[in-house]
């Protein structure tokens, strides 16, 4: 063994994590190489002495303030970016919430790139002591363009006469109310 | 918009802890459960049982003992209001630990751009004032008191000498006596790296020792 092996073993050597023949070579070497010997030496030395050094302790009164502190604790977490950003996602939603009701199962498709006919925008009569109103999107689906994966599909064209809807919840505000 | 309030705020508003039950014996996860059935005292044997080897943990990686004991009681606000969400599986200690761990980081960070500060909280450790009491042994030679001292405070400086991830590492294994897994989980790196680490730690600190050896 040469002193940079020791140096690099000397880890598994004090945590008891070397074999009996890697020991025994360990030893061997601090026997004849006084430098290894001082580097030993000096450490368990160190090591000792930090452990003998005078424990801290705390001040009389830090147990009654923490625990003061803890029971005067409101829980009032400063909010992390995480819940910042997802309460303000919330809030965006509670604003601008929109309910998408779609009945378009028959005509399930790449809506965006359907074409609307005969649309109608509804008003729901409004909904008493309630902030919000409904708004009902009528229209007829037509046809629908190729998707843009596949180019060469043939447009399609859906029954004119089936109805499509969208619903839509929008704040009381938004309809003049 | 609310938050979730995760506080125990139960355990101290309607909840009477019996004055009889005592703790001794009971290991931590023990402890835990009382603290979160409402028992207000399990909370206080926690932090008896914490608050010294956190102060000492926190104190080798700062190196300030006013600002350790600021930062032993802020891990202690954290424990207690996230005590419902930790895992009963994993040890009480690791999870204590992480917290104050992840406190003395930041705390170093923050120092580290403020050199100030830095200046001061060294100038004033060094303070003899700020030195506590030691009773020298009266049967040891002058010389050798003379030695104990220079060692004393040569091991000292040598810990805060140590690059702070080194640092955190060293102190785990040897003044707390952690595992190697629990050093990983605290620390938040695999076991080569605090292998690695614990190894350089070792290597420097022994270095900064050898000389006085002389």
């Amino acid at each position: 063994m040469d002193c940079r092996a020791f140096r690099e073993a000397y880890t598994d050597l004090l945590d008891g994590m070397l074999g009996e023949a890697d020991e025994v070579r360990f030893h061997e070497h601090v026997a004849v190489c006084l430098r290894c010997r001082r580097f030993d030496q000096a450490y368990r030395l160190g090591v000792t002495a930090l452990r003998e050094l005078p424990c801290q302790r705390v001040s009389r009164a830090f147990t009654a303030r923490v625990l003061h502190t803890v029971r005067t604790d409101t829980g009032r977490a400063v909010p992390s970016f995480a819940s910042g950003f997802t309460g303000a996602v919330l809030v965006l939603a509670l604003i601008g919430f929109l309910a998408v009701d779609l009945h378009v199962l028959e005509h399930r498709g790449p809506a965006a790139f359907a074409t609307f006919t005969d649309p109608a925008l509804v008003v729901s009569p409004p909904i008493p002591d309630s902030a919000i109103d409904l708004i009902t999107f009528r229209f007829r689906n037509a046809t629908y363009d190729p998707p843009f994966w596949d180019p060469y599909a043939p447009a399609q064209v859906r029954d004119a006469n089936l109805p499509s809807r969208v619903r839509f919840v929008v704040p009381a505000v938004w309809t003049g109310r | 918009m609310t938050f979730v309030n995760t506080t125990l705020q139960s355990s101290h508003s309607t909840i009477v802890p019996s004055p009889l039950r005592s703790f001794e014996g009971l290991d931590d996860g023990e402890v835990v459960r009382a603290c979160l059935e409402g028992d207000g005292r399990a909370f206080t044997e926690l932090v008896l049982r914490y608050q010294t080897r956190l102060l000492n943990f926190i104190y080798r990686s700062v190196g300030d003992r006013e600002r350790a004991e600021d930062l032993v009681q802020e891990a202690f606000i954290r424990v207690h209001r996230h005590l419902r969400r930790f895992d009963q599986n994993r040890k009480f200690s690791t999870w204590i630990y992480t917290i104050a761990s992840n406190l003395a980081k930041n705390e170093l960070r923050n120092r580290s751009r403020n050199p100030m500060v830095l200046f001061q909280t060294i100038k004033k450790n060094w303070d003899t004032d700020h030195q506590p009491l030691q009773f020298e042994d009266v049967h040891s030679r002058p010389d050798d008191l003379y030695h104990q001292r220079h060692l004393r405070e040569l091991v000292e400086t040598s810990v805060s000498l140590l690059p702070e991830h080194h640092r955190a590492v060293f102190v785990l294994r040897e003044l707390e006596g952690k595992s190697y897994e629990e050093i990983a989980a605290i620390t938040g790196c695999n076991l080569g790296t605090v292998k690695s680490r614990l190894n350089r730690a070792r290597n420097s600190f022994a270095a900064i020792i050898e000389p006085s050896l002389d």
